[in-house]
């Protein structure tokens, strides 16, 4: 007997980790799976669509900040009490499952780990945020057929190429996944993973039909995929632009000024944001990352009454102090035009 | 000489002789007007010495008219080739290459590699050929020499690579078909099992494939025992059938096979097997060398990676002695933790914390920092950590743990310095919790009350391991259902920013971030905590941070949960 999770579920399951309520969470998923639901499902269709729901909720300061981490504290703990109930035996190879370096949200990689461990693989789950040297260790140690490696937010993308270089020099195949790779997990590609996987349905097909061997595919000497050194180096005046957009800002809406210095501190936060968004964007060449998170942002603003003028401002001085990157300003032009219409400093 | 000559001499000047003239002018490439006036003049100056000339070149050099005739041929053609003014060539492949459109060719002629071209000439035609044996061979012998060493280099990068033993066990059969033999089995020598790989040439590209046998199983003296004692051997007309339970069933005849030891420290850490199909030649000398140096690097690399796999199984034994303990289930109390060191590669360092059931019922806890960093202030942790494990039996009083802590610290010729908070925790009736703790030099605790304020409890003291009579300071806490407190190391509030001046995280900031979250559970405290400091800093820690939060749970504790939660 199958079932599916509908709607009515989802939104259930979203109002009991809203109150951060762990039993009750808990027993609702796993009398769920009592009446014929999937593991795979409650995670594929349940958890995973409730956790994205719950980042949307607080981009539109519906949540707290810590709303939001006691509601995936709890699905963490829904996920533990799924799997303790449902451990079939491993049939197929090892998969080591792992967050990039910097990475520190793991519920996204736990939920894939226990559904291919529920395929029959053996996972191994090495957590958050895992040092390259660490990771790397663990491979000469145990030697696994493939390395999924999930990457949440694009910020991490320049780690998650020394993490697929990494692993690959070892002589392991690679399966990127993750929102941090983008639509498609196309970034994912472009870094030079074996196999890439949109979502966990994906990945379950990728890992099944690969035929997977001791010596890897991948080539020794890799070309580097972007013409210039611009993501370097705009990192490098990150904190110079953050200084003078927090400047312009101050001069163009005065209540800058009287800004406390927690204030001041979580403005100039953003701003870092942006510019690590923006390097992200030139690490993969494409303006489409830059493009997204500006749209993002201006939802999270709007929701926190800070007018979108400021998103453009900030753009702009960017732009200007660019002016010696031509990629770069391409990809803040194109992100000025995500900032709701009308609504433009004029120049 | 002069037979040669009488040779050249029995063609048809009239018909031939301009033209060889420019013929020969063109292909020494020397730029000369072409003689447009008549025969004679040619003829005149020219027969006799460019007959000679011709005849002193080491290419060969003839003309054969349409019908297949030889019209000229000079010395070295009719030496080498056998030529005949007049006759026809008879010889193949040079007959059947001559009959063919005129352009380029190479052919052997015998054991000679011959090279030629063809020219119009008139009615005729004229074939330049050289004899490139030597040439060829060189050529030959190079390109074979450089794909040997791009194989071993390739091979040896690839072997290098990985740092585990069934991977480069894997590797090694893997390339080695179809490259140096159409089945490779590498065995690998263990003391009482004999695990093999083996790789097979596949319809679609290599089929893998791996077993086991027990040691005792291996025939004395057979091919395998033999290479495990570092011999190689090769030729042997019984290996066929002696390697033929490692091959793959449907393998057929046995060609040729060899089977050599994998060099390893001393001993060989196993054997190589490689088998040719019948129809495929047999190993030469040349293939000889290359396959055992092949097998070099193979025992090279399964050797590296054996030697590393007991270096890592030790690693991995001390560090999860040291890894942070998981948190028991106390009833009434949530309990959460977070551990983030700052040395990477085992993930441990001097900051630690423990809780464990005390001796009056009550609960024992403690969270420290070991001063150092790395592996050392690791197993210092750890001892520490095992010193209070055993004090804990016997003693619940916080104040007197920490004394005895330290003048046991102090026992040893190089005492561990550390700071830390050691408590003990009982529950009440009305779901309060009684908290006593002691410190040693560690910053202070900080306090959320449910209602509101976060401060941090008034406690102070010497950390231990300097001096036996440490001034150590005690005191009590209660927590009411939803008051959480927050035990944290200086990783926290010492954490510099990435910000240009490098600023603390620091009290204040850390008192105010605290109370954003004053309603969430303690498992969620403490991971943002370590969050937070993980985004202040930006990219790497310098110090370990250690959190132990412990939380009164709000509303009566019901048993059901404590039950589910053992699920």
């Amino acid at each position: 007997m199958t079932a599916a999770v509908t709607t009515e579920h989802r939104e259930h399951y979203l109002a009991l980790v809203g109150h951060g309520d762990e039993a009750a969470a808990v027993d609702y998923a796993l009398g769920l799976a009592e009446c014929g639901v999937s593991p795979r499902d409650l995670v594929l269709d349940l958890i995973g669509p409730t956790q994205r729901r719950i980042g949307d909720l607080w981009a539109r300061d519906e949540w707290s900040v810590a709303q939001e981490h006691a509601a995936t504290h709890v699905s963490e703990q829904v996920v533990a009490a799924l799997a303790a109930r449902h451990r079939p035996r491993p049939d197929r190879g090892v998969v080591v499952v792992a967050c990039v370096d910097g990475e520190w949200h793991a519920l996204p990689a736990r939920l894939f780990a226990e559904v291919i461990r529920w395929d029959g693989w053996d996972v191994r789950f090495l957590g958050a945020s895992v040092p390259g040297p660490h990771l790397v260790s663990y491979l000469h140690r145990h030697g696994p057929d493939v390395v999924a490696v999930s990457c949440s937010v694009p910020t991490r993308l320049t780690s998650a190429h020394r993490v697929i270089q990494a692993v690959q020099d070892v002589g392991v195949p690679v399966l990127a996944g993750g929102g941090g790779f983008g639509p498609g997990a196309r970034w994912g590609t472009k870094l030079g993973a074996d196999r890439v996987a949109a979502d966990g349905r994906a990945a379950l097909e990728v890992l099944r039909s690969w035929p997977l061997r001791a010596v890897a595919e991948v080539s020794p000497l890799r070309d580097s995929f972007v013409s210039d050194d611009e993501h370097v180096l705009v990192v490098k005046r990150g904190a110079q632009l953050v200084a003078v957009a927090m400047d312009r800002l101050a001069d163009r809406f005065p209540a800058v000024h009287g800004y406390t210095a927690a204030q001041r501190e979580a403005t100039e936060y953003d701003l870092g944001q942006i510019v690590e968004f923006l390097c992200a964007g030139l690490f993969v060449d494409d303006v489409e990352l830059f493009r997204a998170f500006v749209s993002w942002l201006c939802v999270v603003l709007a929701s926190r009454r800070v007018p979108p003028e400021t998103v453009d401002l900030v753009l702009d001085v960017y732009h200007d102090e660019l002016f010696d990157f031509p990629r770069a300003r391409a990809h803040l032009v194109a992100g000025r035009r995500q900032v709701p219409a009308g609504r433009q400093v004029a120049a | 000489m002069s037979e040669e000559i009488s040779t050249m001499r029995s063609q048809h000047p009239t018909v031939c002789d301009p033209v060889v003239a420019v013929s020969l002018a063109g292909s020494d490439t020397v730029p000369r007007p072409a003689p447009t006036s008549g025969n004679g003049t040619v003829d005149g100056f020219s027969r006799q010495p460019w007959a000679e000339l011709l005849d002193g070149s080491e290419e060969m050099v003839f003309a054969v008219d349409r019908d297949g005739l030889v019209r000229v041929a000079n010395a070295a053609a009719a030496r080498h080739l056998g030529l005949t003014a007049g006759q026809a060539v008879a010889a193949t492949p040079l007959a059947t290459v001559l009959q063919g459109p005129p352009g380029s060719f190479d052919a052997d002629l015998d054991d000679r590699r011959l090279r030629g071209r063809s020219v119009p000439l008139g009615e005729w035609t004229a074939w330049y050929v050289r004899d490139v044996t030597d040439q060829t061979f060189r050529i030959d012998a190079l390109l074979a020499e450089r794909w040997r060493s791009a194989f071993l280099a390739e091979a040896g990068r690839r072997l290098g690579s990985s740092l585990n033993r069934a991977r480069a066990a894997r590797t090694t059969a893997l390339l080695a078909v179809p490259a140096l033999a159409d089945c490779a089995v590498v065995v690998l020598a263990d003391q009482r099992e004999l695990v093999w790989h083996r790789a097979d040439v596949d319809a679609e590209d290599r089929a893998e494939s791996t077993g086991s046998l027990a040691r005792w199983r291996l025939e004395p003296d057979s091919a395998l025992d033999q290479a495990l004692a570092g011999l190689t051997v090769q030729d042997d007309p019984r290996l066929g059938e002696q390697i033929r339970p490692l091959l793959a069933d449907g393998f057929g005849a046995v060609g040729s096979a060899t089977v050599l030891p994998l060099p390893g420290h001393g001993a060989p850490v196993g054997a190589l097997i490689l088998a040719r199909h019948a129809g495929r030649a047999p190993f030469e000398a040349v293939e000889v060398h290359l396959v055992r140096q092949y097998a070099a690097r193979a025992g090279a690399a399964i050797s590296a990676a054996a030697l590393y796999a007991a270096q890592a199984d030790a690693a991995e034994l001390v560090q999860r002695s040291l890894e942070p303990p998981e948190l028991p289930q106390v009833p009434g109390v949530a309990l959460g933790a977070a551990y983030r060191p700052a040395w990477e590669p085992l993930r441990i360092g001097g900051d630690f914390y423990d809780v464990q059931a005390g001796p009056d019922g009550d609960w024992m806890f403690v969270l420290g920092d070991v001063c150092g960093k790395g592996i050392e202030a690791a197993l210092q942790s750890g001892n520490l950590r095992q010193s209070l494990r055993a004090l804990w039996l016997a003693e619940s009083r916080p104040l007197r743990l920490l004394d005895q802590l330290n003048r046991a610290t102090l026992t040893t010729g190089d005492p561990t310095l550390a700071t830390l908070v050691v408590g003990s925790l009982t529950t009440g009736p009305a779901g309060d919790v009684t908290l006593t703790l002691a410190t040693g030099g560690h910053p202070p605790p900080l306090l959320l009350r449910a209602a509101g304020e976060v401060a941090p409890v008034e406690l102070a003291g010497t950390a231990i391991g300097l001096v036996p009579a440490a001034p150590l300071g005690e005191t009590r806490v209660v927590l009411a259902p939803g008051d959480t407190l927050v035990l944290y190391t200086d990783g926290v509030t010492e954490a510099r920013g990435r910000a240009a001046d490098r600023p603390f995280f620091g009290a204040e900031r850390f008192a105010t971030e605290l109370g954003a979250y004053r309603a969430a559970p303690a498992a969620v405290i403490a991971e943002r905590i370590a969050q937070l400091v993980a985004d202040w800093t930006g990219d790497r820690l310098h110090d370990d941070v250690a959190v132990l939060v412990i939380q009164a749970r709000p509303g009566p504790a019901t048993p059901d949960r404590a039950t589910r939660e053992d699920v």
